[in-house]
């Protein structure tokens, strides 16, 4: 894709947060240094996607359309190299210390020139999002300190989350549903762990993955009741990688069907005791819904982008396809509909700062430690030894329970799956409606135009489709009315 | 012909088409394949299908546009991409309906000829915008082209076109020729890399010094003007029924795929949200399929085919289907999504199908402006 000389969302200077989201200014006014942080993320995260990505992104698509398996190390190491997949660990330990205000920049800026990409950079943060949700002490640091690790020694570390199943996928995502699912995935007691049996399918990086988050169920007559959540390594016996799908855009993310014969799991890596696997991924979901929103709405602002470049460089007799009147009334009634949904996306990111676990880093124990304790001790394996003991492991999951109650959780995923819903219809509606600017000169590959509207459809059915997200946010908010 | 011969001719179309292309489709698509064309091309010849707008009188199968019609939305059911191909096929055909005996009997003859099968025609339109890049003189009776002509369909596999050469705002100088795609000075550019339609390739077709001999010249001034009025419209009526007959196959898969997914412990069709969606589905079919019907009306058994504007069926039936096929999708979940489904292709396909001779806004906006 070709860079455009018309100063729009990626191709305008860098940071212009506060001028685009000018309600920024008032916080701005009380906690410079958060606004700070966010614009500095900014223009990191466009450089990267201007730079980086932009000129990549069209022959890494083409490339995976011949092989599903290819996947594009050198794009992966540019984003290693500055942190970019390590972006929510504090600073202190080796990260960036980005917040989730911050985080949600990254993603729309990289989402707005490729979805596919930005998610192989961004959601590698499934690691670490999954083992907070228990915030056992000890995983935690262990998790943080291996992540750090294969950044600095620029070797890959991937993370799966893996919840559908071939029959099960809103079902496994809500509780109603969960009660009468399917499940083609067992776990099963063994001496020293659990014996896991079945596949899950649509497994994003799932071929990729050194580690899986996984959702199984011990009882397949009652999912619901017996539903867990364990770590996997992917390189214990018995793991294996199915297909990887051919899918219509999202190209460059790969994905697999993955498949457990008699894979043995120790004792530890149980992260969530049966009964509280749902619970798990509702705590991630509350989460990851409002970022997927984000991401639909990066891909409508990069095709809105790449459209208006289009029609403004494309002569039609003395004037250009821009200068058309219905031209211009699509693309103001688009450019409307980005700047609302824009408001809800950083409305949300800057919720979750507030009152979700990224609160915990705000925290005067957690922001203390970070502040006196050395990063070599950080992280050391004999802090981790030490706070695997039983009361520090569990003091992080007091604590974490504390600042993040089930409340808490809930009303996130409400208010994600509104965001993820906006985003991502945003989404699918622009990348159509460019189309009907540019024409089929405008669609043919080169352009990017066309790769943005083979992407968006996919948002609107991964992170629960918007139908699920759509019960969600109903019962929610209204149904406890009724 | 009588209505009960047309329900024979759709009914062994509807069996070839499910035999022929169903199967083959999605792997045409990924890899397209001009020969895969030509093989489903000559078999067709078996039953006629290249031949049915050709009058009887030239071994022709006689049916009226609104047949072909409904032949090309059952098609298009199989593959939107395949069935393109008989759709500018067909149009190029309209012109030479309303050409004089002479022609007719040149070009039919040209285009059954058995012994050169295939001998597939496209339509080359002036641009909707008005904005030609092709100029041409007469000399000596002949027409001299140079120049590149807009996006046409079928460039790796037409073996000639129905070509309109014509000026904005003076209907006198239009002509209407047929150019040979062996002939001198004739070659395609690079096609677009479009999303859907994968095995019909558009592109320019370029044009250095071609010489248009007098017997070629089909018609010029008004008759051409009228053809060309007449092809276009036809095409936006064609392109119509191929985005109806692409979007009654998702809406099948999805009402078939709804009976068999089971989601919260019922099959997901018992959900209300999925039957509002189905009903909206179907409720846009019907009213597509009777938008391009409609289109056609005045034109079954009548020369020329002019009375019909058919643009309002283009746009209505391709943004219906297009809001069909994604909700289709939706309907299969991640399913819907991986190509193996066939479903992602028919949204490909019906995106092309939008853009076809305009865009959708664009021609509503030159609809209207065309009328003050
Ligand atoms: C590219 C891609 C990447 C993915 N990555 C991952 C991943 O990393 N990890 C992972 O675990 N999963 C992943 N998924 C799977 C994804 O989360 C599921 O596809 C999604 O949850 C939907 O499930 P399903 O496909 O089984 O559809 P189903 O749940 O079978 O739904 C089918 C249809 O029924 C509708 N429906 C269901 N219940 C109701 C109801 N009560 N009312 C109305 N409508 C209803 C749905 O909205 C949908 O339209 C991925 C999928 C894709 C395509």
């Amino acid at each position: 894709m070709t860079p455009s000389d018309i100063k729009f969302g990626l191709f305008a200077d860098a940071p212009d947060l506060l001028s685009t989201l000018p309600a920024l200014g008032k916080l701005n006014k009380h906690c410079p240094a958060y606004i700070k942080s966010a614009e500095n993320a900014q223009v990191i995260a466009r450089r990267f996607a201007r730079n980086e990505m932009l000129p990549k992104v069209l022959e890494i698509d083409e490339k995976c359309t011949k092989d599903p398996r290819y996947f594009d190390w050198d794009l992966w190491k540019k984003a290693n190299d500055i942190k970019l997949n390590i972006s929510p660990i504090p600073e202190k330990m080796g990260g960036l210390g980005w917040n989730a205000l911050a985080n949600a920049v990254l993603v729309e800026e990289l989402s707005s020139v490729c979805l596919a990409s930005a998610s192989n950079i961004t959601f590698n943060t499934f690691g670490l999002l999954g083992a907070m949700v228990e915030c056992r002490t000890g995983i935690v640091l262990k998790i943080i300190a291996d992540m750090v690790d294969a950044q600095k020694k620029g070797e890959p570390l991937f993370w799966s989350w893996a919840i559908t199943e071939p029959s099960a996928g809103t079902d496994m995502e809500h509780g109603r549903a969960m009660a009468t699912m399917r499940p083609s995935t067992h776990a099963q007691k063994a001496p020293g762990g659990y014996i896991i049996n079945g596949t899950k399918c649509f497994i994003t990086n799932g071929s990729l993955a050194h580690y899986v988050i996984a959702n199984i169920c011990f009882d397949i007559s009652a999912p619901k009741e017996s539903m867990a959540t364990f770590l996997i390594p992917t390189d214990t016996k018995g793991f294996s990688v199915g297909t990887v799908e051919r899918k219509c855009g999202q190209k460059a993310s790969q994905t697999a069907e993955i498949i457990f014969k008699d894979v043995f799991v120790p004792e530890e890596n149980l992260w969530e005791p049966p009964g509280r696997g749902l619970r798990h991924t509702r705590e991630i979901l509350s989460i990851t819904r409002g970022f997927i929103g984000v991401a639909g709405l990066g891909l409508a602002r990069g095709a809105l982008a790449q459209a208006i470049n289009f029609a403004a460089h494309k002569k039609m007799g003395t004037h250009r396809l821009i200068d058309e009147e219905w031209v211009r009334f699509i693309i103001a009634d688009i450019v409307k509909e980005i700047m609302i949904v824009r408001h809800a996306c950083y409305n949300f990111a800057i919720a979750l700062d507030t009152y979700h676990v990224w609160r915990m880093f705000e925290e005067l124990p957690i922001k203390t430690s970070l502040k006196i304790l050395p990063q070599n001790f950080l992280l050391s394996k004999s802090l981790q030894k030490l706070a695997q003991t039983k009361i520090l492991d569990s003091a992080g999951t007091f604590y974490k329970n504390k600042l993040v109650s089930e409340e808490t959780v809930e009303a996130f995923v409400k208010h994600g799956s509104a965001v993820k819903v906006a985003g991502t219809d945003l989404a699918v509606k622009v990348a159509n409606r460019v189309a009907d600017i540019v024409g089929l000169e405008g669609m043919s590959r080169k352009h990017g135009i066309e790769k943005y509207f083979r992407d968006a459809k996919i948002t609107q059915i991964y992170e629960g489709t918007n139908q699920a997200n759509r019960l969600d946010l109903l019962e929610n908010e209204i149904i406890p009315l009724l | 012909m009588t209505e009960e011969i047309i329900s024979r001719i759709i009914g062994e179309c509807r069996k070839f088409a499910t035999n022929e292309i169903r199967k083959t489709c999605l792997d045409a698509d990924f890899s397209p394949d001009a020969d895969w064309v030509f093989g489903i091309w000559k078999k067709s010849c078996q039953l006629d299908l290249p031949f049915l707008a050709i009058p009887e009188n030239f071994c022709g199968g006689g049916c009226t546009p609104l047949d072909c019609a409904f032949i090309l939305d059952l098609l298009a059911g199989e593959c939107a991409g395949i069935a393109s191909v008989y759709a500018h096929h067909f149009t190029a055909c309209i012109p030479l309906l309303m050409a004089e005996d002479e022609h007719q009997n040149r070009f039919f003859t040209k285009l059954t000829d058995k012994n050169a099968l295939p001998k597939i025609a496209a339509v080359i339109f002036p641009p909707e915008s008005g904005d030609s890049s092709l100029q041409w003189i007469k000399k000596n009776g002949c027409v001299i082209i140079n120049g590149t002509s807009r996006i046409t369909g079928s460039i790796d596999l037409a073996d000639g076109f129905i070509l309109f050469l014509a000026e904005t705002g003076d209907s006198e100088k239009t002509q209407c020729v047929w150019v040979d795609r062996s002939a001198k000075g004739v070659t395609t550019g690079e096609p677009l890399q479009l999303p859907g339609l994968k095995i019909n390739a558009f592109g320019p077709v370029l044009f250095n010094d071609v010489t248009i001999t007098n017997d070629n010249i089909i018609a010029d001034g008004q008759t051409a003007e009228k053809m060309l009025k007449a092809a276009r419209s036809v095409f936006y009526g064609f392109t119509a029924a191929l985005a109806v007959g692409a979007a009654r196959r998702a809406f099948e898969k999805a009402m078939d795929y709804a009976e068999e997914r089971y989601q919260f412990g019922k099959q997901i069709i018992r959900h209300q949200e999925i039957q509002r969606m189905l009903g909206n589905m179907h409720m846009k079919l019907t009213a597509g399929s009777a938008a391009y019907r409609q289109a056609f009306e005045d034109q079954k058994s009548k020369l020329p085919f002019l009375a019909t504007d058919a643009v309002p069926a283009k746009i209505f039936c391709t943004d219906a289907a297009m809001e069909i096929v994604m909700d289709a999708i939706q309907i299969h979940g991640g399913y819907g999504y991986m190509h193996e489904y066939g479903i992602e292709k028919i949204m490909r396909d019906v995106k092309i199908l939008q853009l076809l001779g305009g865009t959708n806004s664009f021609l509503a906006v030159s609809h209207i402006a065309d009328k003050i």
